[in-house]
């Protein structure tokens, strides 16, 4: 075994042997991977090997077709066959609100240039004999989606990883890991050590455990999943082509062709977590009691709508553990606080992915920067609030729900709360409808007491695609906003204290803003990546020439620290600080915002002497404050950043104050209606990695004659030959549902560009998208059409911003 | 006819085995299945009651946990169960012969008995020649063919070398079953809930009128089998693996 190489990667199930495999094909030398029994011996044994297109994410899409395209190729190019058969798959609906999903699906799909179909009962009886469609109202049909045998594939990319050059050792248990001063690893093993530059925990089942080695606790436990091979069924065995996969979600069941006969899957309601406080390391490759009785619901399920499974034996039962996490999509990519430590674990659709995520996160490695925003995935979504305990409760909550209709405005009730702000009962007892941000209970609006039937117990959002029955009380949030004067929380904030005798060249490298050269200015600072896209979102005060205050969005707070963090100089020049705990932010938005602050602070909040986009220390009460005069919603308003422990305090005081205003407290939803009315970004909706902000109405940031910073030959070289997409504002003739993202934009039937997000805005009472679109289709008045759920409708450009273009409120 | 299965709850043969103490094993989460020539057994049993009317009884000597097992051969079709409960997890092959005996005589007089040829956990061999001698009944083990013509049992025995023994056996009689005397059947789903009703009686060892529940054999020590280990890649086409494969065989395994 070698003790040196460029990776190691911990694991040989798919999803290592996959990584393995592209590092090596892509021209790393000294890839090790270690293997403590034989490969797929974790949970690839048992994976039923469906791969398909489908997934309710854009860019994950992308890495199921990445795979596709892997496995297609990887019998030819490794001379191992891999199982592949090109089967399609159906994903059917049986009520509004997936079909609703699926018209999601269809226009998501699109944007990405796949063939998908919508299907009637009709027409998916024709595709799959044995499927009784009572009940159905239709469904999506991938005509290329397939299945691999799991173990096969596997063996393929071993195979391949080794012809590149990739040791592969098999039966060699990690034992511990380190790292040197010198930033490299040192992998421990029962075999030895070897030392690296990079490490990979694709440990599956174990990941947890090797997370552990290295400080880490990751949110992933594996419940025992099930799936039945039926004995050889004649219908089945006649055929001359292969039945499609057949995903059933509104029952919870999947099908599949095996040989001569079906396997049927299921996510039951009461999935059983397995190992949960951690899984032994000596487990390998062995079958775990099916429990029928919990299965048996699902089982029924899968017989009405396949009948023939009552009449066919089982064959096979079989039971094992696969790896979950909260929300059941995987842990991937760098590991925060860690250099150089990469994720790749808590998959539960390790084969789909496999192919994809090995091309991806080698391409990510190799070259700092991920080929397409992963964020999705990213291990850095979850916060410490994310621990084990949670885990356990939130796991248990997705399983069953694992096929549940994804929908944008849901926010699950398990495991919360979390993280509240001091003023959590306040905003409980004026009827919050909570959603759940990074950990963070935060008010996404307030309805009326006693109305629709709310009250204090029930408060509740439906979940929907269409506008739901929070539409009416967010438009009041959004006019009370405009007119009047209202409170939002924003004590997620993700605070960063940047302070040293370094500090200011330091940040002047990291953003490719001019970072403030006026003690209390403000400007908004976006990080990029190396290549000059979008890496973070981040406003920075300057409170004197040695010290600023950086805020960016609360979900991208681990992500954003891990990057400042990753590029802080070792010299001790810059210090960070992260206050996200320790200070809270109630923004006061409106109007009458200036009036109602008067009454409280000691200090001149005048426009003269306090003006837009500066940031001063004030009382307000008995709290002194940092407040920043400006806002996300395009109002007059303050920024009030304050100590938490003196929130309530503030709150009372303003809400006091502002009594006599008719002070209210505005909610998430209103607050990103009125955000899309003034065009502001959104980070990983218009910020994200293929985005610089050249393309954006934030090209002013971009500052090419300051000396050089992260990204600024990226930026350069696409100044130069010109930006391949702009930024757009759409008003879109939506009725009833809002363009959310992800929507393709057609001119005259050729697909133009993508929406990055959009919903209703309740000020100009339009519905908006914001969207990319090849530049020459940018200038206002351009019309096209945004599909929505599967529907063209009508769109425009519209200059930016819709509300206030002059920005006259603001700074009034 | 009146039939008995006698079915043993077995580790899964491809379960990972940890010892537990001198003489036992964690018996705790392994996966159990009904001892594969059983289901021969049952099968034949579950098709001779098909066509000639009939019940099917499953015997078992085991745990309280060997009752999945039961359920798993009443979703084949059996009709009821009985299951003699012990504690210990190995008992040996004459006292479960005696077990077996008491609980297929306190429930009637059998028409036929089957076994299997033999365990796959314990592979005594022994059970089934144990319990025809004491329900004083004539036995053909390792049967793979059956047909019953007028009171008595037509069965095929291979003997080795691809040769195969008829013999003739007045019924009642004990057949110990082996591969190739059917294909068992797949249970089905509602054959499976319907097995959940099923009647299984549960008789305690101990209660049994047994001179001495004691095994005549104890286990003194187990220890897990060595582990093999280094899988060897056999390279180049198809005619070269094949002929270094039974160059390994024979010159470095010699099990040819």
């Amino acid at each position: 075994m070698k003790t040196n190489a460029r990776a190691v990667i911990i694991g040989g199930g798919a999803i290592g042997v996959s990584i393995a495999y592209h590092l090596a094909k892509y021209g790393w030398k000294d890839v090790v991977l270690i293997e403590k029994h034989e490969l797929t011996s974790g949970s690839t044994w048992m994976a039923a090997g469906n791969v398909s297109f489908y997934h309710p994410s854009y860019y994950c899409t992308q890495v199921n077709m990445k795979s596709i395209e892997i496995f297609k190729q990887l019998e030819q190019e490794t001379g191992q066959p891999t199982g592949w058969h090109t089967t399609g798959s159906i994903r059917t609906a049986d009520n509004p609100d997936r079909m609703d999903e699926l018209g999601y699906y269809y226009s998501m799909n699109r944007c990405l240039g796949l063939d998908v179909n919508f299907v009637t009962p009709e027409e998916m009886g024709k595709l799959h004999p044995l499927m009784n469609t009572d009940g159905l109202l239709g469904g999506l049909y991938w005509p290329d989606d397939g299945d691999v045998d799991p173990n096969s594939m596997t063996q393929a990319m071993a195979k391949g990883a080794r012809k590149y050059g990739a040791e592969l050792n098999l039966h060699t248990l990690v034992t511990g890991i380190k790292q040197k001063k010198n930033d490299e690893w040192v992998v421990k093993t029962d075999k030895g050590d070897i030392t690296c530059e990079f490490v990979v925990n694709a440990a599956g089942l174990w990941a947890p455990e090797v997370s552990k080695m290295v400080g880490l606790e990751i949110p992933s436990i594996a419940i025992a999943h099930t799936h039945i091979l039926y004995e050889t069924i004649n219908s089945v065995e006649q055929r001359d082509t292969m039945l499609p996969l057949v995903r059933d979600p509104d029952k919870s069941v999947y099908l599949r062709q095996e040989m001569d006969s079906l396997i049927l899957g299921m996510y039951e309601a009461n999935g059983q977590q397995w190992k949960k406080n951690g899984v032994p390391w000596d487990y390998a490759q062995e079958e775990l009691n099916p429990d029928i009785d919990n299965i048996a619901d699902c089982i029924e399920a899968g017989m009405e709508r396949f009948p023939i499974l009552g009449d066919t034996g089982f064959k096979h039962v079989t039971a094992g553990p696969i790896t979950y996490t909260p929300n059941g999509d995987p842990l991937v990519g760098p590991a925060a606080p860690l250099k150089n430590f990469f994720q790749a674990c808590g998959y539960s659709f390790g084969i789909t992915q496999a192919g994809g995520i090995g091309h991806y996160l080698a391409g990510w490695m190799m070259n700092g920067e991920p080929e397409i925003d992963l964020w999705h995935v990213d291990s850095r979504r979850f916060g410490s609030h994310a621990n084990w305990a949670y885990n356990h409760e939130k796991i248990a909550d997705i399983y069953p729900r694992l096929y549940s209709t994804f929908f944008p405005n849901e926010f699950r009730d398990a495991a919360r709360p979390n993280r509240t702000s001091p003023i959590y009962e306040y905003q409980k007892a004026a009827n919050a409808v909570f959603g759940d941000y990074y950990g963070w209970e935060c008010p996404n609006y307030f309805p009326p007491q006693g109305k629709d039937n709310y009250n204090l117990k029930v408060t509740r959002e439906t979940p929907s695609w269409r506008r739901s029955n929070a539409f009416e009380h967010v438009g009041n949030e959004c006019r009370h906003a405009m007119n009047k004067v209202g409170i939002i929380d924003l004590t997620r904030f993700a605070k960063t204290k940047i302070s040293g005798s370094g500090a200011l060249s330091w940040l002047n490298n990291m953003t490719c803003q001019k970072v403030p050269t006026k003690d209390g200015a403000i400007a908004l600072s976006p990080m990029l990546d190396h290549n000059g896209n979008f890496k973070s979102d981040m406003t920075i005060t300057r409170v004197n020439e040695e010290e600023f205050f950086c805020v960016t969005a609360s979900v991208g707070k681990k992500h954003d620290q891990h990057w400042l963090l990753e590029n802080l100089p070792s010299d001790d020049s810059v210090k960070m600080e992260d206050l996200t705990y320790k200070m809270g932010c109630l923004v006061l938005v409106g109007p009458d915002s200036r009036k109602v602050l008067e009454k409280i602070t000691y200090g001149d909040v005048s426009s003269e002497a306090f003006k837009f986009s500066t940031s001063r220390e004030i009382y307000v009460s008995r709290a002194k404050c940092r407040i920043n005069r400006m806002n996300y919603v395009g109002e007059l308003g303050f920024e009030i950043f304050h100590s938490i422990e003196q929130q309530i305090t503030v709150y009372n005081a303003l809400m006091e104050a502002g009594k006599e205003f008719d002070i209210k407290l505005i909610g998430m939803h209103a607050m990103d209606s009125m955000r899309l009315e003034k065009g502001y970004l959104a980070w990983k909706s218009e910020m994200n990695v293929h985005h610089t902000p050249l393309e954006t109405n934030v090209d002013w940031t971009v500052k090419l004659d300051k000396d050089d910073f992260i990204g600024k030959q990226g930026v350069q070289k696409q100044k130069d030959e010109g930006i391949p997409l702009k930024l757009v504002c759409l008003v879109v003739e939506a009725t009833d549902s809002d363009p959310w993202g992800y929507n393709p934009i057609f001119k005259d039937g050729k697909k133009i560009g993508m929406t990055s997000s959009g919903g209703y805005g309740h000020r100009i009472e339009k519905s908006i998208a914001m969207g990319y679109v090849k530049p020459e289709f940018s200038s206002a008045g351009t019309k096209m059409e945004v599909e929505i759920l599967g529907r063209a409708c009508e769109a425009q450009v519209e200059a930016m911003p819709l509300y206030d273009p002059e920005n006259k409120k603001m700074k009034s | 006819m009146k039939i008995f299965v006698c079915v043993k709850h077995v580790p899964d043969t491809a379960a990972s085995i940890k010892l537990a103490g001198d003489t036992g094993f964690d018996d705790s989460e392994i996966k159990f299945i009904a001892s594969p020539y059983d289901e021969y057994g049952m099968e034949e049993a579950v098709s001779l009651v098909e066509k000639e009317g009939g019940e099917v009884v499953i015997v078992t000597v085991g745990k309280d946990t060997a009752v999945t097992t039961i359920r798993s051969a009443l979703a084949m079709g059996a009709d009821r169960g009985i299951l003699v409960k012990t504690d210990s997890q190995f008992i040996d092959s004459s006292l479960t012969a005696k077990a077996l005996k008491f609980a297929i005589e306190q429930d009637g007089e059998p028409d036929l008995v089957f076994t299997g040829k033999n365990s796959v956990d314990t592979e005594s061999f022994q059970t089934q020649y144990r319990l025809a001698k004491q329900l004083g009944l004539p036995i053909a083990n390792e049967v793979s063919s059956l047909s019953i013509d007028s009171g008595n049992a037509i069965i095929e025995r291979e003997i080795g070398s691809g040769e195969k023994q008829v013999i003739q056996i007045k019924l009642p009689c004990v057949i110990g079953a082996d591969r190739g005397l059917n294909e068992p059947r797949y249970p089905k789903f509602p054959a499976i809930m319907k097995a959940k009703k099923k009647e299984i009686k549960e008789i305690e060892l101990s209660s049994l009128d047994l001179n001495d529940t004691k095994s005549i054999v104890t286990i003194e020590k187990l220890e897990l089998a060595p582990e093999r280990s280094g899988a060897k890649m056999i390279e180049g086409s198809v005619d070269e693996q094949a002929a270094r494969l039974v160059e390994i065989l024979k010159l470095e395994e010699k099990v040819l």
